[in-house]
């Protein structure tokens, strides 16, 4: 053949591996996908067609997401009622229906060619498939979002983000679990407003949300931009509350020579002894016993290692072996009980101890809460029960949620959910939420007016501190709230004084190390733009690193005072013309470089005054 | 720079007792713009005052009132001693750049000319870099061209630099040693090319030891049987590249119509020099964006003005508005060593007096070794050097010192 005729050929790769050329590309990949149907070969095999490089594209290789549609022929749904009704007599099961190419599964390349109706209404004679369930379209996760379809796409976006955030119970076997770090929430309920697909993945079983009482009503400004207010009352009976787990480990090491780290009780005379204070939490084989209470000044492992230097052998030819403190701490600003301790062995066979320290994280003014529709807020203030506004009925929110967050971000569904919400809790059953495919609000308002509720789901409020009536009607409803791992306890910092770093005794940085926030390259700019030249020097110099070093006159460098002599002079000239000079020990440390480059920077001297 | 200070002075002493409000405004009684003019006042604000007055027929007390508020207004925005300027203008530059987006405009079809808009001129006018990536001009034309639409057209069509290699389409027997070029009809339609006239420039082109035969638009050349097929490919090669009509570098022509409704010639790719010669063109309007070849044509200062122009107009493009008082200073700062030169290393950075601003900006180790090797001396008159050495920078609060008597 011709390298033109080629040319006009289409390319066929297998597996992204150029194999050939074919004449009727579209030809080509209706028969294997006929093929497939009725399974003369593999349901896992896709072909695509794809016409503006004009190439086929066969696929059978591990790795790829395939998921499973319903197939259309002639805009009639393959799956006919005649199958259903066998299906439903259990004559059919899945595995029948993708043999006879009733179900097919797609990959991501074969999907291109695809045009998939969402229910069997919308289907025309160019549909090729046929969704199984109209919420296929949205992932596992958006698909747990009850009433999504009234939501604005991007909320759905912010809501399934936020599901990876929540606590709750996700995993079952949580007591024998060593996470590094793990959280768990103390009384996970089912939500009252559920979807199927929470159903396919036992969110009952394993719940991450509580089902709040939720009035959407200012309160006093302390739920303003999206802060939330949350019921003392209601907190101090569990809601929200959760558990953190840190685990902490150390190793028996082993070291050439015989030595060995000890788990123990350090004894005033290892070297850097720390106290008996630090050591109370620990039992006596070093580990802290079980429900201690342990903080950032407590050992949760005591442990020695063996000196690193072999000491000189003494008169009598007797040595004690003096052993230095290697004690593993909880972490600064984390304090809490032990819950577990375990012993065993890791890979080299050395001891290794795992203590697992569990704190209780009560929500607190900073902590974060969200819905499942992407409304997020942090906990703005914490109401005595007794001030919390009521309903006649006497029924108290357990949070309030600013009607702001509503108009703007259109999150209807969190409106609906709460309508729903609150007919499942008259009901005594789950309402069904899944999206497209759900429980109408018809349905959900017949539902409140048989409850003797109002249809619009509002609610007349007395204010709990003057027990005046509010003026205006209050929209109330359920909603399963979702308590994310964001915790102020664990971000707060501030520094005034604190630890520097040794090389450039300039703050340290990172909250860890008790550190400073950086006054950055930007950040200096902007004061000399407005010409603060005096704040400037005292963030980069008086709240930083200053110092003040004796400078020699005559030589421009850096002099010494010698203390125990009390004289100040040049170690280069000896002169004692030496003058103090106020600097940032950055500068200094600058010099020092330049001087150990062979570089000689003299430094001129004049009045500052 | 002597009369600027003197008039800053000035006006900090009048802004303070407008401020304090006890005595009426003390303001020198003029009435000619000369008189203004002295006062440091430009022509433009004085201009719009004297405007508006006749337009609006005022009595002589209420000119007199309007322009001691219009000079009160304008000292209110004089810059004061010890503002840092620079970086004010840096940040107001910056903080919108960000917004500029990556994109380029291109426009379909032949209607517009795409020239690169958005960050990357913006980067490009800033750095100073010579070569534009879309060199691009904008030809008004000669009153008599203007009303003409066929000769605008003409002469747009002229301009278009074509080669030999754009309309022949070459055969070549290197057995037999000769060539045969075919002109292409259909480009030779596009450019409105008479092939008559393209063979005659051609036959003078060739040397005379080879032998043309033409049969309609078919050239044939014979070489001698001797001659060296290295030579032959040389010369073919060359005569190729030979431009046959139009102005070099000038790649695509269109006539459009500017803001006003007159024809002008847009171009891709830009010949300042060629297009200024020529009787058609405009040559006080006709400008480029090429501003390295304005600077070599029309001199630095036009190029400044240029840089200004382009800026402002790029960003504007974009939807953002800055104070061309920004842009004045960073142009100025680009072109007062007499040639462009970017915020760059190489360029004005390289200029810098000081070491250390030197080697904070950018290649630090190798500014701190040449400091050393010709033992450069540091004054710590800048604003990075004194924060270097953990010092009071000289601006603003900063500007004053205490003196002993």
């Amino acid at each position: 053949m011709s390298k033109e005729g080629l040319r006009e050929k289409a390319k066929v790769y297998i597996n992204g591996r150029l194999i050939g050329f074919h004449d009727k590309p579209l030809q080509l990949t209706k028969d294997i996908i006929g093929s497939r149907r009725i399974s003369q070969i593999d349901s896992q095999i896709n072909v695509a067609y794809d016409e503006k490089t004009n190439e086929v594209y066969i696929n059978s290789d591990s790795g790829r997401v395939q998921r499973p549609v319903i197939v259309v022929e002639n805009g009639k749904s393959k799956l006919t009622e005649e199958i259903v009704k066998k299906l439903q007599k259990q004559e059919l099961n899945w595995n029948d229906l993708v043999e006879k190419g009733i179900i097919e599964y797609l990959d991501a390349e074969e999907e291109e060619n695809a045009y998939v109706a969402i229910d069997d209404e919308s289907i025309t004679a160019e549909h090729t498939h046929l969704e199984i369930n109209p919420i296929g379209i949205e992932s596992i996760i958006t698909s747990m979002i009850p009433y999504l379809e009234h939501n604005m796409a991007g909320k759905a976006l912010h809501g399934a983000k936020m599901f990876k955030q929540a606590a709750g119970i996700s995993y079952v076997n949580p007591k024998y679990r060593m996470d590094t770090e793990g959280y768990l929430l103390y009384y996970p309920q089912k939500a009252l407003v559920k979807s199927k697909t929470m159903d396919l993945l036992k969110m009952d079983v394993r719940p991450q949300s509580q089902n709040f009482v939720v009035a959407i009503m200012p309160f006093y400004g302390w739920n303003a931009f999206d802060a939330v207010v949350l019921n003392r009352g209601a907190v101090e009976r569990g809601l929200g509350r959760m558990a953190y787990y840190r685990t902490y480990d150390a190793v028996q090491k082993r070291y050439p020579g015989g030595q060995k780290d000890k788990f123990e009780i350090p004894t005033e005379e290892t070297v850097g002894y720390l106290g008996a204070e630090y050591y109370k939490s620990l039992g006596e084989d070093g580990l802290a016993e079980v429900e201690a209470k342990v903080d950032g000044k407590t050992a949760v492992i005591g442990k020695t290692s063996p000196p690193r230097f072999l000491e000189e052998v003494s008169e009598f030819g007797v040595v004690k072996e003096k052993r230095r403190e290697a004690s593993e701490t909880v972490r600064k600003q984390k304090s809490g009980h032990v819950d577990e301790v375990i012993i065993t062995e890791d890979l080299d066979g050395s001891i290794l101890a795992k203590i697992k320290v569990r704190s209780d994280m009560i929500p607190e003014v900073g902590d974060k809460f969200s819905s499942r529709h992407g409304q997020k807020g942090v906990v703005g203030a914490v109401i005595p029960e007794e001030d919390m506004p009521f309903t006649q009925d006497g029924i108290k929110p357990d949070l309030m949620l600013n009607p702001h967050s509503i108009p703007s971000r259109m999150t209807v569904g969190h409106l609906l959910e709460m309508l729903a919400g609150k007919a499942s809790s008259m009901q005594g059953e789950q309402i069904d939420g899944t999206p497209f495919n759900n429980v109408p609000l018809s349905e959900l308002k017949k539902m409140l007016k048989e409850h003797g509720l109002r249809e619009d789901g509002k609610e007349i409020f007395y204010d709990g501190i003057t027990g005046e009536r509010i003026e205006g009607e209050i929209f109330t409803g359920v909603v399963a709230y979702r308590r994310l791992y964001h915790m102020v306890a664990h971000k707060m910092q501030a520094r005034s004084r604190g630890p520097v770093q040794i090389l450039t005794r300039q703050p340290t940085e990172g909250k860890e190390k008790e550190g400073g926030l950086r006054f950055g390259e930007m950040e200096a700019e902007t004061l000399v733009g407005h010409g603060s030249s005096m704040l400037l020097h005292e963030k980069m110099i008086e709240d930083s690193d200053k110092v003040t070093e004796l400078v020699c006159e005559k030589c421009g460098i850096i002099a010494v005072n010698d203390k125990i002599r009390n004289r100040k002079y040049c170690q280069v000239c000896g002169s004692t013309k030496v003058y103090p000079v106020e600097m940032s020990y950055g500068f200094k440390l600058m010099l020092d470089e330049l001087k150990a480059l062979g570089m000689y920077p003299i430094l001129h001297l004049r009045d500052k005054v | 720079m002597t009369a600027g200070k003197k008039s800053k002075i000035k006006t900090k002493k009048i802004v303070e007792k407008a401020v304090v409000e006890t005595k009426p405004v003390e303001v020198p009684e003029v009435e000619t713009g000369k008189e203004w003019e002295q006062l440091g006042v430009p022509k433009s604000v004085w201009k719009t005052v004297e405007k508006f007055s006749e337009a609006k027929k005022l009595s002589e007390s209420d000119v007199k009132k309007l322009m001691q508020l219009a000079k009160q207004e304008y000292d209110k925005t004089v810059v004061e001693v010890g503002e840092a300027v620079g970086i004010v203008a840096a940040q107001s530059l910056g903080e919108p750049g960000t917004q500029l987006t990556l994109r380029t405009k291109h426009f379909a079809g032949a209607a517009e000319v795409s020239v690169g808009s958005g960050i990357q001129r913006v980067e490009e006018i800033v750095d100073g870099r010579s070569k534009a990536k879309y060199p691009s001009m904008t030809i008004y034309l000669a009153e008599d061209v203007r009303k003409n639409k066929n000769a605008t057209e003409e002469f747009a069509n002229s301009l278009l630099d074509v080669r030999l290699r754009d309309i022949v389409q070459m055969d070549e027997d290197f057995k037999e040693k000769f060539i045969v070029w075919q002109l292409n009809d259909e480009r030779m339609a596009e450019n409105k090319m008479d092939a008559g006239k393209i063979i005659k420039k051609i036959e003078k082109l060739i040397p005379k030891k080879v032998e043309v035969v033409k049969r309609g638009t078919r050239i044939t050349f014979n070489f001698s049987k001797r001659a060296q097929l290295k030579d032959i490919r040389k010369l073919m090669l060359k005569l190729l590249k030979k431009r046959i009509s139009g102005v070099s570098n000038i790649e695509t022509v269109i006539v459009t119509k500017d803001k006003k409704d007159e024809p002008v010639i847009k171009t891709r790719g830009s010949n300042l020099k060629a297009i200024l010669r020529k009787r058609e063109a405009d040559p006080v309007r006709t400008i480029t964006n090429d501003l390295e070849e304005i600077a070599k044509v029309l001199g630095i200062e036009a190029a400044r003005t240029m840089v200004v122009k382009e800026l402002y107009g790029t960003l504007k493009d974009n939807n953002i508005s800055v104070d061309v008082r920004h842009i004045l200073l960073l142009a100025d700062l680009i072109t007062f060593s007499g040639e462009i030169k970017g915020t760059v290393r190489t360029g004005i950075m390289r200029d810098k007096a000081s070491p250390f601003a030197k080697a904070s900006f950018e290649e630090t180790v190798k500014h701190l070794l040449e400091a050393a090797f010709y033992g450069e001396r540091e004054e710590l008159k800048g604003v990075v050097e004194n924060i270097i050495v953990g010092q009071p920078i000289k601006v603003g609060t900063g500007t004053v010192e205490l003196i002993m008597k």
